[in-house]
């Protein structure tokens, strides 16, 4: 009893939903009797971009300095790599490493030190969206080099003091293109972390500005 | 009189000719190895750019009839050269439609939101709340069908008294995949690892299996890239008596390959 009501339930429900899919398979897809008048009849050949080399991948190295709030300004070095997705839009992602000093503290009080050497290995990646928003050409002397200038924002994590702290990261850059494929990057970048190392929470803004290279493949 | 003027001409334009031929250069080397890069302007002229950019000056024009080679390419940017050894930067737009190879018109499909939606990878990263907590998840997902994809994804979430770790598998369905703003639900599954900090008395690290259940909207911005906005209800089945419940919203991005 209960099966052949259900079968009725489920048609009568489905049935709305059939006429439609049908209704769409049937729509003629043309702009009706105009489109039949004026359809064009050059035959367009479509074109095989695979035989056109892209570049729209970067990959590369930086070196630079990194102020790590409380625990001194330290060299960070890193590589990036990032893919263009239009003209505008960009994706990168970037991983950097540095080692942090003693904090004021731990040299003036002379008492045993925060962190063992080990723990201040630090080393943070993070994975970003870019836009490039002044695109432009910088002249040297005689010659001129084109540029983009961008803005990135993003999240990651800095690993240091045996933890892992959420980082979101903000900034911007220069690239400076040498040739269409190899470009020189000038970053400055704010990534900003919470922390508890001192007891309470604490919210530091790490400032970091790198110098680097990339290649276009 | 009339047939020796004939004559006359009749040798002017043959002479025009041959001078037309033995004017017309071979084309360079590379470009003959090639031939499947050198194209032919119909339309009434090429903007060439100085680099890969709208922005970027105009310095040149290929003129309706001129032969090119396209070498490479930046997005939706085109790196030519001219047969006079002229390189610049042409956009798929005034190609699309305005160049011929062998009589044919050639199609280079000018790129919408619709053109990669079939494309089956995405790659992404999403930012937001688990719980109070920050939270942000990198993900990868495939494309079974228009309407069904699966996706795996990484969550870290940073709370104040404990880091925690969600590793998921799920599958997403797309209702009206269409749109270009598309709804979405998910259905999923995996682990959640909690590592209480280290401040706290030291308790040992938990494993979990989690459920989840949630949906969002995705929204096709260029051709590649998708942003989306998301949110999922967590159930952590604990070993203990009752089970956790466990909200997240989410914002991020995705890149179709």
């Amino acid at each position: 009893m209960e099966s052949w009501l259900r079968r009725i339930v489920l048609s009568a429900l489905l049935s709305p939903l059939s006429a439609i899919g049908l209704n769409a398979i049937a729509a003629p897809d043309d702009g009706g009797l105009l489109g039949e008048v004026v359809k064009p009849d050059i035959v367009r050949r479509e074109v095989d971009e695979a035989i056109i080399d892209s570049e729209n991948f970067e990959f590369g190295l930086f070196a630079g300095i990194m102020s790590f709030e409380d625990f001194g300004s330290n060299d960070v070095y890193g590589l990036r790599m990032a893919f263009h997705i239009t003209e505008d839009w960009f994706v990168e992602g970037t991983y950097g490493l540095s080692k942090l000093q003693e904090t004021s503290y731990e040299r003036l009080s002379g008492s045993a030190p925060l962190l063992t050497e080990e723990q201040r290995e630090m080393s943070y990646y993070n994975f970003n969206l870019g836009f490039n928003l002044f695109p432009g050409e910088l002249y040297l002397g005689k010659r001129a080099f084109n540029t983009n200038f961008y803005f990135v924002l993003g999240a990651g994590n800095t690993l240091f003091a045996d933890n892992d702290y959420f980082t979101y990261n903000f900034g911007g850059g220069i690239r400076i293109f040498f040739t269409d494929w190899i470009a020189m990057h000038w970053d400055v970048r704010n990534h900003v972390m919470t922390h508890a190392i001192f007891g309470n929470e604490k919210e530091i803004q790490n400032l970091e500005t790198h110098f680097g290279a990339t290649l276009f493949f | 009189m009339k047939i020796q003027l004939g004559l006359w001409g009749a040798l002017i334009l043959w002479f025009c000719c041959c001078s037309k031929l033995f004017a017309a250069e071979p084309l360079p080397d590379h470009w003959q190895q090639d031939p499947a890069a050198v194209f032919t302007v119909s339309a009434p002229y090429l903007d060439m750019h100085t680099f890969a950019g709208r922005t970027y000056p105009i310095y040149h024009v290929i003129e309706m009839g001129e032969e090119f080679f396209i070498e490479k390419r930046r997005n939706d940017w085109f790196k030519v050269e001219t047969l006079d050894g002229k390189i610049g930067w042409v956009a798929r737009k005034q190609l699309d439609g305005g160049i011929t190879q062998n009589g044919d018109t050639i199609d280079f499909l000018t790129q919408t939101w619709k053109d990669h939606t079939e494309n089956p990878y995405q790659v992404g990263l999403l930012a937001g709340n688990f719980e109070g907590a920050i939270a942000y998840s990198p993900f990868v997902s495939y494309q079974f069908t228009d309407n069904i994809q699966g996706e795996i994804r990484y969550t870290q979430a940073f709370g104040n008294n404990a880091n925690l770790k969600v590793a998921t598998a799920s599958i997403l369905h797309k209702p009206f995949p269409e749109w270009r703003v598309s709804p979405f639900f998910r259905l999923g599954s995996g682990f959640i690892q909690t590592n209480p900090s280290t401040i706290l008395v030291q308790t040992k690290d938990r494993e979990d299996p989690i459920v989840s259940v949630g949906g969002g909207f995705m929204l096709q911005a260029t051709s590649r890239l998708v942003l989306r906005v998301e949110y999922e209800n967590h159930t952590i089945m604990t070993t203990r008596d009752v089970n956790e419940e466990v909200e997240e919203w989410k914002a991020g991005f995705g890149v179709l390959f």
